[in-house]
């Protein structure tokens, strides 16, 4: 078995080690770089791209345990594999830098036939990963991708303060009744760029996409403690792509479309739900059923935006808004005190 | 000179071999044997990291050539150093030295 080729630094202050490695690595197929310390090996890093570390935990000025905390602190450098490479006499050492995060360990002088296996082992694993996030990104964002990864894969929720926004195009079975498939789907396209363009720039999360209708998190999986205003502003942006893109579709002679938008705040339970093979991260809970049917509402009020009480609690004022009085909402025990967002950013 | 006074393990030197040749032993050979005599000097000073590191390096470098007493005498002086405490070093350092001298001999041979 033979794996493909790396792109790998070697760090280490001692020239016999470097050589040795090298000559190693090299025979083994793969291109190797070296660093004298741990500055350089950060340099060299955070300037080029490579496949596997192989870090000295001894070095004058900047020590391995140093580069470690540093890469896994960066979220650009922290997949990186590494392998530390260290005496015999110093596994006390290895055991800290495996809990630093390090992937694996070799014993200087490094035995060919080991140095071999870890470092194909750990190249396989990169790629798996790097190969795994490509596939994610696909069907989540880049936050739920990254959360996905860094977290490891366990379904299973917690309780977390987030704000709920879902979306929808009024009137769309209208629509699409009454246009042809191809326009129908490039419509929605357009529509759902749009809106996860707004949703993303504010940190926001689409978990979930059925027909014209989305949802999307705020708050969750990375916190944001304004998570609401977040939600508020994304709204805002929302509407205001939309009537841009209406004023294009105007003079293109094509369909024109509006969207009604809900958001409410509070404790929800959000996690992975689905199976080992087939997941989503969503929330749920009793705040994400009343920014649905907020979101239903925006038709009765004709307003574009309605949140709720404790949503607007987050605004600190910054945002224009109308009070819509308490409403009894379907399948909400208590009236809720609804306001309405003035559209524009 | 009988086998058993041999400085270096025969072993680990197949190891290296295997791995480049003579041409890479000798080169990296040569290598040690460049930086060693400045590591050596750095024995004999007072600052207790310093001396711990030169030992470190010496002990690694050691190993690598299969001069498992020269080594296990530079780890004795890095532990030494490692407590901040240097008393008795002198002594070490001399036998370190003498070793080394014996490594080195039958490297350049």
């Amino acid at each position: 078995m033979s794996a493909a080729p790396g792109r790998i630094l070697v760090v280490d202050d001692n020239r016999v080690n470097r050589l040795l490695l090298g000559r190693s690595l090299e025979g083994q197929g793969h291109s190797v770089e070296f660093a004298e310390h741990g500055g350089e090996a950060l340099e060299l890093l955070r300037k080029d791209r490579y496949d596997l570390m192989l870090l000295d935990v001894e070095m004058p000025e900047v020590d391995g345990y140093q580069v470690l905390a540093e890469i896994k602190d960066d979220p650009h450098l922290r997949d990186l594999p590494v392998i530390m490479t260290t005496a015999l006499d110093e596994l006390d050492s290895v055991v800290r830098c495996i809990e630093m995060g390090a992937e694996d360990y070799l014993t200087k002088p490094v035995n060919a036939v080991l140095l071999r296996a870890r470092v194909q082992s750990s190249l396989e694993k990169k790629r798996l990963r790097d190969q795994q996030r490509e596939l994610i990104s696909k069907f989540a964002t880049r936050e739920v991708a990254e959360d996905l990864l860094t977290s490891g894969f366990s379904l299973g929720g917690k309780f977390v303060e987030a704000a709920a926004l879902f979306c929808d195009i009024r009137s769309f079975t209208a629509i699409a009744e009454s246009h042809g498939p191809a326009e129908t789907i490039e419509l929605l396209n357009d529509y759902y760029t749009l809106m996860m363009d707004a949703i993303g720039a504010e940190g926001g999360v689409v978990n979930q996409m059925v027909g014209d209708g989305l949802m999307a998190i705020f708050g969750a999986p990375s916190p944001t403690p304004d998570f609401r205003l977040r939600a508020v502003r994304a709204a805002r942006q929302m509407v205001e792509l939309v009537e841009l893109f209406d004023q294009e579709q105007a003079a293109l002679g094509k369909v024109q479309i509006t969207i009604g938008v809900g958001i409410a705040s509070g404790q929800v339970i959000a996690g992975y739900t689905g199976t080992q093979q087939r997941a989503t991260y969503t929330c749920v809970g009793d705040t994400v059923n009343l920014a649905a049917r907020l979101e239903a509402h925006t038709k009765v009020l004709d307003r574009p935006i309605l949140i709720d009480e404790y949503t607007r609690d987050g605004l600190n004022g910054e945002i224009p808004l109308e009070p819509q009085g308490e409403l009894m909402l379907q399948g909400k025990a208590r009236a809720v005190n609804v306001y309405s967002v003035a559209p524009g950013s | 000179m009988g086998a058993e006074d041999t400085r270096l393990d025969p072993a680990a030197l197949e190891q290296l071999r295997e791995l480049g040749g003579d041409e890479f032993v000798a080169d990296l050979a040569a290598t040690f044997l460049g930086e060693a005599p400045p590591l050596l000097a750095v024995l004999h000073e007072s600052d207790v990291d310093e001396v711990r590191r030169a030992a470190h390096t010496l002990k690694s470098n050691g190993t690598t050539f299969g001069a498992t007493r020269f080594a296990t005498l530079c780890r004795e002086l890095e532990d030494q150093a490692r407590t901040g405490d240097l008393t008795g070093a002198p002594a070490l350092v001399d036998r370190i030295e003498a070793e080394y001298a014996l490594v080195a001999a039958e490297l350049r041979r």
